[in-house]
């Protein structure tokens, strides 16, 4: 593959939800500039999900997030998923694909959570390994999201930030940044946001996401099930700031409301955005 | 350390985390930064509970009106014994709780509608997302040439499924999903058969009739006209059959559950 920057932004999209289907195929259509859509939620035969799909993708560019890559495992790679995986793809022709940077599961079994890795030279090693196969198979460049995290590992000496520069420069691939999971892991962990966004090489973030989370006091979980927080749409400002005009969505995946609620937050995302870029240009 | 014990000590890293998660063992916590106010074994709380919850979540989602029959606490109480007992393995966690209806007939072994519920509910879903295929129409009937008509075979939508149910148990499924209250739940004398299918988009699913019942399992099993005609002449008299037997059909087709004439 040859070495290539992000792809150009998509503009201003949102989580498909089977709640909103109708929605953003009828009285919504063309209310958003793009839709990601879960990619094990379409691993499946036939029937409504794909059907939906198909008649989403010719209204607005589709883009593929999974869940289950399980990238940073110690089981070898699951080539059945992988198949599964390149077949929906040639199906629904994503802009891209992307998966989350930690492990799944080992020993055969799928904890179905986003589980953290210690960031550590062995396991820069591994994990870039890994993407490259999985870039092989998938014929195309993987995108990696940083995922909110509760634990950190004795053993890591590489701080988050390193550890994604380093994945994204050695295997050559793209980052969805998730501003709402580098705020979440900011407190639980004690570090600076901003630190972080200045750690991450511009031209290898393709994607944003921003979503709610859930304030336990001492710590902060991400749920998905609230509306972005002030901090994250803070730290949203500075990271376009940073990384210019990049594909920005919002994940919304309990408590769901109704479309135009979401659309009235993506439209603060699209301010944010607009005079993030002003204050850049005037700098 | 070489390759190959690094490799090996992060794959020891995650089988300690995920024991844990999975069983409570405690080897991971040492591997572990904590801080004063939030220590590591609270820590790493989050995800013994969020692991939980995810799975419980999922079998509901998939087995909405098993969980209103039992109750949200009884259904939470099999849930975490399902997800001990059967961890899932699948991408999608859509495929998780296969094994429910054999451990609910384990568990509660007088109340057969249970597992009967959740294996209905599991094929209900089955159809749902199960492979699309193109219906014909009434009009594939009417070209077939009178000669043809003894050796013609059908080819079935791959949704189409027969369940002979022992219990209640669609029923139960009929009224939750209205809103209405369900039935008394019964084991039943005799095995029901039911069809569930999908038209179009839409999942159906209604009784059978002995029958048809018989029908459905010689035709799907790629049985010829003709042999329906002779297994239907068990209900029927000789020369009501082929009226029978193209009624059947006609059926079938209307409610698009034939795919193929040949
Ligand atoms: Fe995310």
């Amino acid at each position: 593959m040859p070495k290539s920057s992000p792809h150009p932004s998509l503009g201003f999209g949102l989580g498909v939800r089977p709640i909103h289907y109708d929605a953003l195929l009828g009285e919504r259509k063309g209310s958003v500039g793009w839709l990601e859509a879960l990619t094990e939620n379409y691993l499946l035969p036939g029937g409504k999900p794909l059907h939906y799909l198909e008649r989403l993708r010719t209204e607005y560019p589709i883009v593929l997030h999974g869940v289950s890559l399980s990238i940073g495992s110690t089981d070898p790679l699951n080539e059945t998923y992988l198949r599964e995986v390149k077949a929906l793809a040639d199906r629904v022709e994503p802009a891209w694909i992307s998966d989350h940077l930690c492990w799944t599961g080992v020993d055969g079994v799928n904890l179905h959570d986003l589980m953290p890795l210690p960031f550590t030279e062995p396991t820069l090693n591994h994990v870039v390994s890994r993407i490259a196969a999985v870039q092989e198979r998938l014929g195309r460049r993987l995108v990696l999201e940083n995922v909110s995290s509760y634990v950190n590992f004795s053993r890591s000496d590489l701080t988050e930030w390193e550890f994604l520069r380093e994945i994204a420069e050695r295997a050559d691939c793209h980052l969805l940044l998730d501003v709402n999971n580098v705020y979440v892991s900011s407190v639980n962990h004690n570090f600076d946001p901003m630190t972080y966004l200045r750690g991450i090489p511009v031209e290898r973030v393709q994607q944003f996401h921003l979503a709610g989370h859930r304030n336990m006091g001492d710590y902060l979980i991400d749920t998905h099930d609230e509306p972005v927080c002030e901090a994250v749409w803070e730290l949203f400002h500075a990271a376009v700031e940073r990384f210019g005009p990049v594909s920005t969505m919002i994940e919304r995946d309990d408590n769901i409301p109704e479309l135009d609620v979401l659309l009235a937050e993506l439209a603060r995302a699209r301010d944010i955005t607009t005079s993030a870029q002003k204050s850049k240009s005037a700098a | 350390m070489s390759a190959q014990s690094d490799a090996h000590s992060l794959a020891e890293l995650q089988r300690d985390f995920q024991r844990h998660v999975m069983h409570g063992h405690d080897r991971i916590v040492d591997a572990v930064d904590g801080s004063a106010a939030v220590p590591a074994t609270l820590r790493l709380s989050i995800y013994s509970e969020a692991y939980r919850l995810r799975l419980t979540d999922a079998l509901a989602s998939t087995l909405p009106r098993l969980q209103q029959l039992l109750g949200e606490e009884q259904f939470a109480a099999v849930a975490s014994e399902y997800i001990e007992l059967c961890p899932s393995s699948h991408p999608s966690i859509r495929w998780f709780g296969d094994q429910l209806p054999a451990l609910l007939t384990k568990l509660f072994p007088d109340q057969p509608w249970l597992a009967g519920l959740a294996a209905w509910e599991w094929a209900i879903a089955a159809a749902f997302d199960g492979a699309d295929a193109q219906a014909v129409g009434i009009e594939a009937l009417a070209a077939v040439a009178p000669e043809q008509w003894p050796s013609l075979t059908f080819q079935f939508h791959p949704t189409v499924q027969v369940l002979a149910m022992h219990t209640n148990a669609p029923l139960l499924f009929k009224a939750l999903s209205a809103d209405e209250p369900p039935p008394e739940p019964v084991a039943l004398e005799q095995p029901q058969s039911w069809l569930i299918w999908r038209e179009q988009l839409k999942t159906q699913y209604r009784s059978l009739s002995p029958d048809e019942s018989a029908a459905l399992a010689v035709m799907r099993g790629g049985g010829s006209f003709e042999m329906l005609c002779d297994v239907l002449c068990n209900w029927h008299d000789a020369e009501a059959v082929p009226a029978q037997a193209a009624g059947l059909l006609k059926r079938w087709v209307v409610e698009q559950m034939i795919v193929g004439v040949s």
